[in-house]
């Protein structure tokens, strides 16, 4: 049984803990510095779904269930049994978001390892996937470049043309059609499955040394094309009126930096919403103009978005303070638990779990900003503290794909490894990632200063 | 009750140090053995020093950029055989002095010095030949190779000329206890507790006027302290108390980026133990699953679980991994008692004989780790005990654990214990017959020839297939049983802000720490 029903189900009241529980300290421990207006409050998910009218469409369904537990591999099963279209449309757009991470991640690896540290005796073809690697970094003209350089190889020579041609005809990814064309066929779209996983390499090719040994060579267009592939099967299974929700849906995790431009806001099923990083509708939108827009879609959402209006204080002199951002989170997750309690008729079980999750929301919302504004390091600190937020609650795999993607583009491997190990049995594609990692890792260890084994 | 007193013990003696807002008390693993970096041999050494020096770079734990806070320039020289630094002008060491290039130089020729008995120096000695002073801020360190990215390998603490008469720097001096940095921190070691006041200095702004590390000991008693505010953190939580810690909105849990890894070394020098028949008995009569139930509390079929099992000297997720050598998470009786009989041991009113004499396994493990795996050292010896050896079991201080245990003068049969690794997880210095960590002198051509294959690996994929093969070949000779690795994770009070933590190192970021109110 999943942790949300048993949780839910045994609806304990908080008065009714045992006396073995820690005893909890009253005071807060962070100052609180923002109280979201409660009526705007009312509107987020955690705090209708108290009500047990608006949670009872999700509870006791074994695929909401594996959304909450953030299972998307056993959502996927559950919702292509039931027929909920829309469920099944979410767990198809998490998924392309996993894989479209999964390719920056391995992109990024493949740069800092075979680009960066680059070693006299890597194998000639590793240009074409360091090309790949710059396109999904959004480095066209570099990927153009090393394509046209890798056009005679005799393993990737047809791939670097197919990409070089894609590129030529539009400067963004190609589409599902010619990504398979590219790194092998996932089969027609089909809602409610999963593609079949290549569980080898794209080439192993010698390294050029005196030994020659064979290198396992992963090509991350593959990553790319799955990604492509549930995106298709998200539209296809979504209802045709949220064709426009799907789209900004997908901005969180999109791998290049969007334009800055105005979005609307959009009438949201709760199917989009439960559970989500998204605490209301307008969240939504905020986090797609948000990722281009930063400081300024903060301005502009506040009124609507509880996102936005979570961080507006955390402004100071044009930058995101992150230990402000840290502190509205845990006022946010405050302030829910106590309406939850008065729209529930008291506190229950499921109350905090629900209010963390807000929380954290804050703190990933806080993250986009950050980054789009210009808060590297800003940004990587919300990162990691909504990473280790969810420790607890159960960890969102697309979001800890997405730190492993970062923490590559920082040459910083043991983070990632750790991620690829914890997912590898649920979602077995990742394993692919694994492959510049280590190299990225090795590279790094021969360069690192001495450490001896310490007890 | 006497859980009670000994937390009214731990309580009376945070209250008692813990008086004005700024200060933070914690419980580390133990006490450090040495502030001396050149010392180190716990992590807890490590964790410590990280607060009193600076190391010449470092990575940023955010952003894993590589920093200097007192280098302000450098250049490659010699055509990549030396590198140039400047340092920072105003920086004071803690006892006012200046640092200048000359402590620099200092503390090379110290770790060079063959009268420094250091194992941190010895492996800087593999490639750095030299430093040479420059002028007041600037000297010249030279390599004995061209080093692609010298910058990286220069992560050594640096130490203040003017604290000692020669570069033959010994362990025993006083500056193991009161050592002197320019970190931000001002530390001095007691029996019980080190403490540490803020120093402030160009190049570092503690918010927090006074560290205080004191020994952990039993762990619900740190996790009751904790909660009751009278610490404010503790380093490594054990699996057991983490559901209690994370229940409560007062503590935040973190993550603490460190490879560590759980065995029970075996004496293959010792009687029975050096037929490694034997040593594969022992392996099979192990239950890890109970082992690991019983001691850290997580079950067999528990998801994501913060502990896993290993078959080889590196956690699952780490490149070196050979994921074809299999795990053992059950014992298997039958096949360990054919074992030892193939090897020539008898049964005797069911306890193990060799050459007539029944087999008493002394058994043994780092007494701090019974705080982080409770009753692990008694659960091994009662499934020893179960498969018919007679043991002595004792917990060893850490004193013994040095200056015993690895030094090789030991007469334990078995000993657990734990190694924890960075980003570095070289094993060499562990297996190898001449390994200055290889605790029993175990020796085998096999492993020293795969060693020296990772030595002299051209490629990463060279130096990757040799420690498969290592590890591979390690799970046939086992010198170790290998048990698990284990997560480590913190837990901070929430008013503690701005807590990064540094990969391995822990409190590179400790100027952005602080405590509200």
């Amino acid at each position: 049984m999943n942790r949300w029903f048993t949780i839910t189900w045994i609806g304990l009241a908080v008065g009714a803990f045992s006396c073995d529980n820690p005893p909890q300290n009253k005071g807060d421990g962070a100052r609180v510095h923002v109280a979201i207006d409660a009526a705007l409050l009312t509107k987020s998910w955690p705090v209708r779904m108290a009500a047990n009218a608006v949670r009872a469409r999700f509870e006791g369904h074994a695929g909401w269930g594996a959304v909450f537990d953030h299972e998307l591999d056993e959502a996927l099963v559950a919702f292509a049994d039931s027929g909920d279209q829309r469920g099944l449309a979410r767990v198809h757009q998490g998924l392309a978001d996993l894989y479209r991470q999964a390719a920056l991640l391995s992109a990024n690896a493949t740069v800092e390892a075979y680009g960066v540290d680059a070693a006299a005796t890597d194998p000639q073809e590793m240009g074409y996937v360091i090309a790949v690697s710059h396109a999904i970094r959004g480095e066209t003209d570099q990927a153009k470049k090393a394509f046209e350089q890798s056009l005679d190889g005799p393993v990737f020579g047809v791939r670097a043309k197919a990409w070089a041609d894609a590129l030529k005809r539009h400067s963004t990814l190609p589409d599902l059609e010619t990504l398979m064309g590219i790194s092998g066929d996932l089969g027609p779209v089909s809602p409610g499955t999963e593609p079949p996983v290549l569980d080898t390499p794209d080439a192993e090719i010698a390294e050029r040394s005196e030994q020659g040994r064979l290198m396992a060579i992963v090509d991350p267009s593959r990553f790319l094309a799955r990604a492509a592939w549930h995106e298709a099967a998200a539209v296809a299974s979504a209802p045709a009126t949220d064709a426009g929700v799907l789209k900004q849906i997908s901005a969180r995790y999109a791998t290049s930096r969007p334009a800055e431009k105005t979005h609307l806001e959009l009438s949201l099923d709760d199917g989009w919403l439960f559970a989500a990083s998204d605490l209301n509708a307008a969240d939504v939108s905020f986090i797609a103009e948000a990722k281009g827009a930063g400081l300024v879609a903060v301005g502009r959402w506040s009124d609507r978005s509880i996102l936005a209006a979570a961080l507006a204080p955390s402004i100071n002199e044009s930058k995101l303070d992150p230990q402000l951002v840290l502190d509205a989170g845990f006022a946010l997750q405050k302030q829910i638990q106590a309406l939850m309690a008065d729209v529930g008729g008291g506190e229950m079980g499921f109350h905090r779990p629900f209010a963390q999750r807000a929380r954290i929301a804050v703190l990933m919302a806080g993250m986009i900003v950050a980054d789009a504004n210009d808060q590297y390091r800003d940004a990587g600190i919300l990162r990691l503290n909504a990473l280790e937020r969810m420790d607890q609650l159960g960890v969102d795999p697309v979001f800890a794909i997405s730190v492993a993607a970062w923490d590559a583009g920082n040459r910083s491997p043991m983070r990632p490894e750790e991620i690829i190990h914890q997912f590898k049995s649920s979602y077995p594609a990742l394993v692919a990632t694994r492959a510049p990692l280590e190299a990225l890792h090795l590279r790094r260890s021969r360069h690192a200063g001495p450490s001896n084994p310490v007890h | 009750m006497a859980l009670k007193h000994a937390i009214r013990a731990v309580t009376g003696l945070a209250f008692a140090v813990f008086g004005t807002g700024a200060t933070l008390a914690y419980f580390e693993e133990s006490i450090p053995m040495s502030l001396n970096p050149l010392y180190a041999k716990t992590m807890a050494d490590h964790r410590a020093q990280e607060l009193i020096f600076d190391r010449l770079w470092y990575n940023d734990a955010i952003t894993n950029e590589l920093r200097s806070r007192v280098v302000s320039k450098y250049q490659i020289a010699e055509a990549g055989r030396a590198v140039e630094i400047t340092l920072k002008t105003g920086i004071r060491w803690h006892n006012g002095q200046a640092l200048t290039s000359k402590d620099i130089c200092f503390t090379i020729e110290a770790m060079l010095d063959p009268g420094t008995p250091s194992p941190v120096a010895a492996h800087y000695r593999e490639f750095i030949v030299g430093c040479d002073v420059k002028g007041p801020q600037a000297a010249l360190i030279r390599f004995s190779r061209v080093l692609p990215k010298p910058r990286e390998r220069l992560s050594f603490l640096i130490l203040p000329a003017s604290e000692f008469d020669s570069t033959a720097v010994s362990p025993d001096l006083q500056f193991s206890a009161r050592p002197v940095g320019t970190g931000p921190f001002n530390g001095k070691r007691g029996l019980r507790m080190v403490t540490m006041d803020a120093f402030s200095n160009v190049h570092h702004t503690p918010n927090i006027v006074q560290m205080q590390l004191q020994e952990g000991g039993d762990p619900l008693v740190q996790t009751k302290t904790l909660i009751n505010n009278n610490v404010q953190g503790i380093v490594v939580v054990p699996p057991p108390q983490r559901p209690d810690l994370s229940a409560s909105d007062d503590v935040s849990m973190k993550s603490y980026d460190l490879r560590s890894w759980w065995y029970i070394s075996v004496n293959t020098k010792r009687g029975a133990l050096s037929d490694r028949r034997v040593r594969e008995a022992l392996d099979l009569v192990l239950n890890r699953n109970e082992l690991r139930q019983y001691s850290i509390g997580v079950k067999p079929n528990d998801k994501n679980s913060p502990c896993e099992f290993i078959s080889g000297p590196f956690i699952p997720a780490s490149p070196y991994y050979n994921v074809e050598v299999d795990v053992h998470p059950t014992a298997n009786l039958a096949k360990a008692g054919a074992l030892l009989k193939q090897a020539g041991l008898e049964k005797l009113g069911g306890r193990w004989h060799s050459e007539g004499k029944p087999i008493t396994l002394r058994v043994g493990m780092l007494a701090n780790l019974d705080h982080e795996a409770p009753d692990l050292l008694s659960q091994v010896a009662n499934q020893l005990g179960a498969a018919g050896f007679d043991r002595l079991t004792s917990k060893i201080s850490s004193d013994e654990w040095d200056n015993s245990v690895m030094a090789g003068s030991s007469d334990f049969d078995l000993v657990i214990g734990k190694w924890s690794f960075g980003l570095v997880e070289e094993v060499n210095e562990l297996f190898h017959s001449k390994g200055r960590q290889n605790m029993f002198r175990f020796t085998s051509d096999k492993v020293d020839a795969l060693l020296a294959e990772y030595d002299d690996a051209v490629t990463d994929t060279e130096q990757r297939d040799a420690y498969h093969k290592l590890h591979q070949r390690l799970s046939h000779e086992l010198p170790y049983l290998f048990l698990w690795k284990l997560d480590t994770k913190s837990a901070w009070r929430t008013e503690v802000r701005g807590a990064i933590i540094s990969p391995y190192y822990y409190f590179t970021e400790i100027d952005s720490w602080s405590i509200a109110g």
